[in-house]
């Protein structure tokens, strides 16, 4: 998948983008199939996503150290068939905070929305994400999925996870989920009782929770530099 | 091999074994049967060192070295292998590099050569033949989105590539159709040799059909109540546990 960045990238023909006072509108015409990279660092701080029939988009996001961070990134799905991904990932310690907001609004039949969000929080880091998910009454067999993650690695971090469905139709598919916790003991002793020593597992899995999120970047160029990024952050949370 | 002598371990406060003694040679094949809640598990646990469980009274002797104060990686290098009965799924972390690391960590205790990723991709390639999985098993995640069956034979891949000397199989035959028993018996049999012991966990008879024990014991209560050759695995079968334990 080549992700395009809306601040530096020539977008593909059928995008189409517009500045208004909510934020940066991204227009996905007919068919268009396009997937963008949002990095907080870049400043840009809200998004609409729209897609027409049969459009279909996946949005990453990665939070990696800024201070205070608020964002809000939605998709009107308009058109049948169309599609919207987001997957999120924050890396967060000292008092680092974020407020993250995604919505994805289903307006037509046979439409379908995933949202994966996922942070690793140190020190007094404190995230808050919030993920909402509209069905409208023509949208028949739409299919949402939602999951927030949190990995806690100090008593300081906390996060929040708030999932809101709000469905005004019988036919439909919906799931969410949440976890907010530290480290899981169970994939902690498994690791360990193949013979790896309890830091060096407890680094494979946090870069393993991470990593489900950096591996759907594959421009290797932006890959590796998220991920010198990410990995950075991480062993200063492990070494505390 | 393995002398464990009046164990008793208790989890959450209660106590479940209560008095286990086994002993285990090289080259020997143990099948430990047993009711629901008769301690299948905690033995395997204690073995593999889960923190969770804790050892008030007797030994556990693994080459004559006391390992019931080990930590769990500790164990797995001297050779102490786990199959779980609930494999782990860890999403995010590649099948393929935690067994090299793994493999490495058992390479560099004992003092042979680190292997890279090529290297390793050979010896992999081998181990999965075992098992008959497919190549592409490797690039996936630990366990993760695996079917039952293909998480237990990611246990025996585990234990191939690990060569372990004592391996404790708990309940590996557990959720298996008949196909996917065959190929797990059959990876079992490939591995056991002369100089390493298994140790089969099991609540039913019907792994043993494929994989011949040379002992057969039943634990009840925490202990071992009965010991015989592998006609006590057909005896249960036929009378049930209740009838063996009156």
């Amino acid at each position: 998948m080549s992700l395009f960045n809306l601040k530096k990238d020539k977008l593909p023909s059928g995008v189409t983008l517009k500045q208004s006072d909510s934020g940066l509108e991204v227009h996905l015409a007919r068919s268009v199939s396009a997937d963008f990279i949002l990095e907080a660092a870049e400043g840009v701080k809200n998004y609409r996503f729209i897609l027409e029939e049969g459009a279909r988009t996946e949005v990453l996001a990665f939070t990696c150290g800024e201070t205070q961070t608020l964002a809000t990134i939605e998709a009107d799905m308009l058109g049948k068939d169309s599609y919207f991904s987001f997957k999120g990932l924050s890396v967060l310690d000292d008092s680092q905070n974020q407020r993250l907001k995604v919505t994805a609004r289903h307006k037509a039949p046979h439409t379908t929305s995933r949202q994966l969000f996922k942070s690793v929080l140190s020190e007094a880091a404190f995230s808050d994400f919030e993920t909402a998910v509209s069905v409208e009454k023509g949208a028949s067999r739409a299919d949402s999925n939602q999951l927030c993650r949190n990995l806690l690695l100090s008593e300081g971090a906390r996060a929040v996870s708030r999932p809101l469905l709000n469905i005004d139709n019988d036919d439909v598919s919906c799931t969410h989920g949440a976890t907010t916790g530290p480290m899981e003991e169970s994939e902690l002793f498994y690791l360990r009782s193949r013979g790896l020593t309890e830091s060096a597992a407890k680094e494979l899995l946090v870069y393993g929770f991470a990593e489900e999120i950096l591996e759907v970047v594959q421009d290797t160029e932006v890959r590796s530099r998220l991920e010198s990024l990410v990995r950075a952050k991480l062993q200063k949370a492990l070494k505390r | 091999m393995l002398e464990i002598q009046a164990l008793h371990a208790r989890i959450d406060g209660k106590e479940i074994l209560k008095g286990f003694d086994l002993k285990v040679k090289a080259g020997e094949v143990h099948a430990i049967m047993g009711p629901n809640g008769s301690g299948k598990s905690t033995l395997a646990k204690v073995l593999a060192g889960d923190s969770h469980y804790e050892v008030t009274k007797g030994s556990i002797r693994f080459e004559g070295k006391d390992i019931a104060s080990l930590e769990p990686e500790d164990r797995a290098l001297l050779g102490i292998f786990l199959a779980f009965q609930y494999p782990v799924e860890i999403p995010g972390v590649n099948n393929a590099s935690f067994l090299r690391m793994a493999y490495n960590a058992k390479q560099k205790f004992l003092k042979r050569t680190e292997v890279d990723p090529i290297e390793f991709d050979e010896i992999l390639r081998e181990k999965l033949k075992i098992v008959k999985m497919s190549a592409d098993f490797s690039s996936r995640s630990v366990n993760h989105g695996f079917s039952g069956g293909e998480k237990k034979r990611n246990e025996i891949v585990q234990m191939a590539v690990l060569e372990p000397k004592l391996a404790v199989l708990d309940e590996t035959d557990s959720g298996l159709d008949i196909d996917a028993l065959k190929i797990v018996a059959q990876g079992i049999n490939t591995l056991r040799r002369p100089d390493n012991a298994i140790i089969l966990i099991t609540h039913y008879q019907r792994l043993l059909d494929y994989v011949k024990p040379d002992f057969v014991h039943v634990l009840s209560g925490g202990r071992i109540i009965r010991s015989g050759g592998g006609e006590l695995a057909r005896e249960l079968e036929k009378k049930g546990y209740e009838l063996i334990q009156s």
